[in-house]
């Protein structure tokens, strides 16, 4: 028997879809994997005490609990810094909190054919392809309240692997664009900032925006972002990374962000100081060494 | 002036690169393993060089194992060379934020493939990993699983037809559409859509085109669930199922049969 | 059976495959579906016979190969359902971990083939048609062994011996009818007796088989009749005797030519009256007894010589079975040395060499000589680390020795005591005063041999002839001195050997 893998999903569960309760994994190599649905929105007090609680539960023995919290339940960054922080001390590393809406993520079935949650707070969907419908379903036996495995860890990779992997992109991205000045190292004060405004290196601008927090929710901006993200099928905005690290991965993550962070806004996009490549590269890695785990599920 | 072939995998190669290459008595060029003839210029070529990770399918994907595994086995005595943004130990491998730190000494002293070397690890999707996958028997990755499937109605109903003399109504009516081959090829195609793309940076691109031009060849037939007779009974159908699988147990057996992965990690 | 009448049950989540398979060869077999471990064991109990279980490993959405663990279970319970893998999955170890579990076979959703399909399915079938009629074969005939090693093994089937059984059989429908069994030392008379229990209205009665040559005379009568307490020294409490242990049943008196007088009176009053008197009673005692007698001797001659009683010996010689010794009926020699060795070819067990020798060699000693000639072999092969017994195992006597008795000899030896024709010359002593002096010439010459060949090992000897101790051996030589004295000149090994028997 693994470790207890939890993930407790905060949803639409009562309003029209199966309703609350505990789903087991049909045939999973951790015989305590665990799906928890509960449908709670914020409080009027704002606190998360009941799920603090609720993970306090099931992270004893060892488990390792994920937390998605709808952000149409009212939750938001701060939330999730506060559920951390009401965690036993020593098993914060052992919760990860997530947000999610607009059925844009990839624990959607409808943004990821191995996802959990499907319409109307149920774990099934329908879909269309090729004009045909094609139903999709992570249930494995609804009676006895079984989910396929392939979903569950698919999921469970996806999110564990979520926020490396879009810096990893991110970083690899970057340097698509900075290679093409090879073997210029360097960029004088000023000189990177331009090129970087260019129409081709859009996106890749408003990443970097994205990443060191300049970017509004909400924002012309943020929604700029959105649009590309829908008409590419990916992730590319960081919500409160320096929190999310933090959450996730420890405070020496969030240091070697605020360091990485720092010397993009101070260096790149900026005009005071100069940008060196192998310093840039240096900072990312360094970064990426404090986020723990595989950065793609294979 | 000796030649390396680069493949790009889907990634803007810096012209530095190449400028880099010629100084030090190489001609760069770039090669597209989707299309033919590249293969022609290998036993002429140094070796041949992969730009890490490369990126296809909206991530960054991990080639090296397949084409190291390709080389060894068609053309030992070329280089796998890579080069990448990445700081890897590895005797092949050129960092691209150093090119200056590799003189013309550094290219004589790289290894051929047939010296098994163990890989370095680069980020990206295992695309060996992959490739095992997508032959496997069960799950939603498999793809050969899917056309078996489609394979064993269509064998079915040709032996019925040919062979047994059965109307083909009848056969349709009991057999072919009962099997909903037309949902069958859609399931196909999603999953093989989702995984050839994958490939497309690495040797066996080729073969998967021909393959997905033998499904163009049968799209109509089983999109309409299987209801006209002839190209079932001249034949047309099965024959492209069996070259098909053919095509797939010749990638099989070349790239997942034998081992087929990182020996370092 | 046609392959039309095969039954297969298919073991499949996908329902399509199912209904495809049924297609493909409904003009070859019948078909019943399962779609679950459940359903599998549901159809096995509830759904009568199939001869074939195609089975895939992956039953549900959770990928496991669930089928590995259902073959033991299918093989546990339902042992003559062959068990085919179809499986999506061809990994080697899949299959091997499938071929262990005990699949006959395993075949890729992915290679379908119509026709290699349908041949292995009629293959495993018919292989475990075959495999089952095997074992139903193989079971009667271990039913009929065990039946014969246990109780009866009156083996052989040589024109003698179904003789034999078909008198015995037709005997026994004759409960109160007194039989004698004659024949050489060895030759099976007990079992010859109980054969004739077996197959007789008393077989579900006692059957009391007594050798009345290894019981001293003095104990003899109330060893057969009984005592009362203190009917004689030692007697401390009431007995029964052999008589009434076997009442309504069979009682086998053995060697009956060795019983003295008083024996024989009190044994023909018995058959007279079915009554016995126990010693120190005053009462008599009704029992309900079929008696079988037996005995190696010329009883016409004993008559003869008035050593034993003419009015019992008719009233024994009711139905006489005369056993033939075995090397008269040598047909019968490979069925016993099967039976002994527990093999069916014997070729396993013993070479070429042995085999003839054991063939060729006149088993003086019969059938007894020949099972523990058996269990002799067998230890030495044992000691001398030999997969086969080969010559040097057997008795040296059976590898070495030339025929001793001529076959026309034996051929005489019956019960009507006439004598030899012409073989007197071929004995090692010549001039034996009759059949009886001749019997033991040749049984003193052949112990006299042995003892020199054995180191004089009385046990080893004892064994060699088929005796089953050291006590039937000196019993047997005290006999011999006793009624033939002068012979003993000839054989001073014997003599030497039981100088306390031989004065």
């Amino acid at each position: 028997m693994g470790i207890t893998r939890t993930i407790i999903i905060v949803w639409s569960w009562k309003a029209a879809g199966i309703g609350e309760g505990v789903w087991q994994v049909a045939g999973s190599a951790n015989a305590n994997d665990l799906v928890v649905c509960r449908d709670w929105p914020v409080s009027q007090e704002g606190d998360t005490q009941n799920l603090a609680v609720l993970i306090r539960q099931y992270l004893q023995q060892d488990g390792e609990v994920m937390l998605f919290l709808h952000r149409y339940h009212g939750y938001s960054q701060e939330h999730l810094k506060q559920i951390i922080q009401q965690a036993p001390e020593g098993q914060q590393e052992r919760l990860r909190c997530f947000l999610f809406g607009e059925g844009a993520d990839a624990i959607y079935l409808t943004s990821n054919s191995k996802g959990l949650l499907g319409t109307s707070g149920t774990f099934s969907a329908q879909l269309n392809r090729d004009g045909q419908p094609l139903d999709v379903s992570a249930i494995a036996d609804a009676e006895r309240r079984l989910l396929k495995s392939a979903h569950f860890d698919y999921i469970w990779d996806i999110y564990q692997l979520a926020l490396r992997r879009r810096i990893f992109e991110f970083k690899e991205d970057l340097f698509n664009c900075l290679g093409q000045y090879l073997p210029q190292m360097t960029f004088e004060p000023g000189e990177l900032y331009p090129l970087l405004r260019l129409p081709e290196n859009r996106m890749l601008f408003l990443r970097l925006l994205s990443f060191v927090g300049r970017i509004r929710k909400g924002s012309d901006l943020a929604n700029e972002i959105r649009i590309f993200e829908r008409n590419n099928n990916r992730t590319l905005t960081f919500d409160d990374c320096g929190i999310q690290l933090e959450t996730s991965y420890g405070a020496s993550a969030a240091e070697q962000y605020a360091l990485l962070a720092a010397y993009v806004l101070r260096n790149v996009l900026a005009k005071g100081n100069a940008v060196s490549l192998l310093e840039l590269r240096e900072r990312f890695e360094e970064l990426l060494e404090q986020i723990s785990g595989l950065t793609y599920h294979s | 002036m000796k030649i390396v072939l680069l493949v790009d995998g889907g990634r803007p190669a810096p012209q530095a690169l190449t400028a880099y290459c010629e100084a030090v008595g190489f001609r760069l060029i770039k090669i597209t393993p989707t299309e033919g003839g590249w293969q022609k210029l290998l036993p002429e070529a140094f070796g041949v060089m992969l730009l890490l990770p490369a990126w296809g399918s909206g991530a960054y994907l991990d080639s090296s194992c397949l084409w190291q595994h390709f080389l060894a086995d068609q053309y030992p005595h070329l280089r796998l060379l890579m080069t990448s943004y990445e700081q890897v130990d590895y005797v092949n491998h050129l960092d691209l934020l150093r090119l200056a730190d590799y003189d013309a000494a550094w290219w004589q002293q790289t290894q051929e493939t047939h010296i098994t070397e163990e890989l370095p690890y680069f980020t990206g999707i295992d695309l060996s990993e992959k490739l095992k996958r997508f032959f496997a028997g069960h799950g939603d990755d498999s793809v050969v699983a899917v056309l078996s499937r489609i394979r064993l109605v269509v064998q079915m109903a040709s032996r019925e037809l040919q062979k047994m003399q059965t109307p083909y109504s009848e056969i349709y009516a009991d057999l072919v559409k009962p099997a909903q081959l037309a949902n069958k090829w859609r399931e196909w195609r999603n999953r093989w859509i989702n995984y050839y793309p994958l490939f497309e940076h690495t040797p066996l691109a080729g073969k998967l085109e021909q393959i997905a031009l033998l499904t163009e060849g049968m799209e109509h037939w089983m999109l309409a669930g299987g209801k006209e007779q002839e190209p079932l009974a001249n034949g047309m159908i099965l024959q492209v199922l069996n070259d098909m699988r053919e095509q797939l147990q010749q990638i099989e057996k070349q790239y997942v049969v034998q081992k087929l992965s990182h020996t370092y990690r | 059976m046609s392959s039309k009448n095969y039954h297969i049950l298919i073991v499949d989540d996908d329902a399509e495959f199912h209904q495809q398979i049924r297609y493909a060869f409904r003009r070859q077999f019948l078909f019943s579906g399962a779609i679950n471990e459940k359903q599998l064991f549901e159809k096995l109990s509830g759904e009568g016979h199939f001869d074939l279980i195609l089975l895939d490993l992956v039953l549900d959405d959770s990928e496991t190969k669930k089928g590995l663990d259902i073959i033991p279970q299918i093989a546990q319970r339902y042992p003559n359902i062959p068990v085919i893998i179809v499986t999506a999955d061809r990994s080697i170890d899949t299959v091997v971990q499938a071929m262990k579990q005990g699949a006959r076979n395993f075949l890729v959703k992915d290679d379908f083939d119509y026709d290699y399909w349908e041949q292995q399915f009629s293959a495993v079938i018919d292989g475990s048609k075959l495999k089952q009629e095997n074992l139903v074969l193989r079971a009667e005939v271990d039913r009929r062994r065990a039946q014969e090693n246990e109780a009866y093994p009156f083996i052989g089937e040589s024109t003698q011996i179904k003789e034999i059984k078909r008198i015995l059989k037709l005997v026994s429908e004759e409960p109160d009818v007194t039989v004698l069994i004659t024949g050489e030392t060895g030759t099976g008379k007990e079992v010859a007796a109980r054969y004739l229990h077996a197959h007789g209205a008393r077989s579900k009665q006692p059957f009391q088989a007594v050798n009345l040559s290894a019981i001293q005379d003095s104990l003899l009568e109330s060893t057969l009749f009984g005592h009362k307490k203190g009917a004689f020294t030692g007697a401390s409490r009431d007995m029964e005797g052999y008589f009434s242990q076997a009442n309504t049943g069979i009682l086998m008196l053995d060697e009956i030519g060795d019983i003295d007088q008083n024996i024989q009176i009190k044994l023909l009053r018995f058959l007279e009256t079915k009554l016995i008197r126990p010693v120190g009673s005053d009462q008599d005692v009704q029992l309900d007894v079929q008696v079988v007698t037996a005995t190696h001797r010329n009883l016409t001659a004993a008559v003869a010589e008035s050593r034993f009683r003419a009015d019992l010996f008719q009233r024994l010689k009711a139905m006489v079975i005369e056993l033939p010794p075995l090397r008269s009926r040598r047909d019968d020699i490979p069925l016993l040395l099967s039976h002994y060795f527990e093999v069916d070819d014997l070729q396993k067990v013993l070479t070429t060499a042995a085999l003839d020798a054991m063939l060729n060699y006149n088993w003086v000693g019969n059938i007894r000589e020949l099972k523990n000639t058996v269990n002799y072999a067998q230890l030495r092969a044992r000691i001398q680390d030999k997969k086969r017994i080969d010559e040097h195992c057997l008795p040296t006597e059976i590898t070495s020795e030339q025929p001793v008795i001529p076959v026309s000899f034996t051929q005489n030896n019956n019960t009507s005591g006439s004598a030899p024709t012409d073989n007197a010359g071929e004995t090692p002593h010549a001039g034996p005063k009759n059949i009886d002096e001749e019997h033991a010439l040749i049984d003193l010459d052949r112990i006299e041999k042995l003892l020199i060949q054995k180191n004089k090992v009385k046990k080893d000897v004892a064994i060699a002839i088929g005796l089953e101790n050291t006590d039937n051996l000196r019993y047997r030589i005290k006999k011999h001195f006793e009624k033939h004295p002068h012979l003993f000149t000839n054989f001073p090994t014997i003599s030497q050997s039981y100088r306390r028997i031989v004065k």
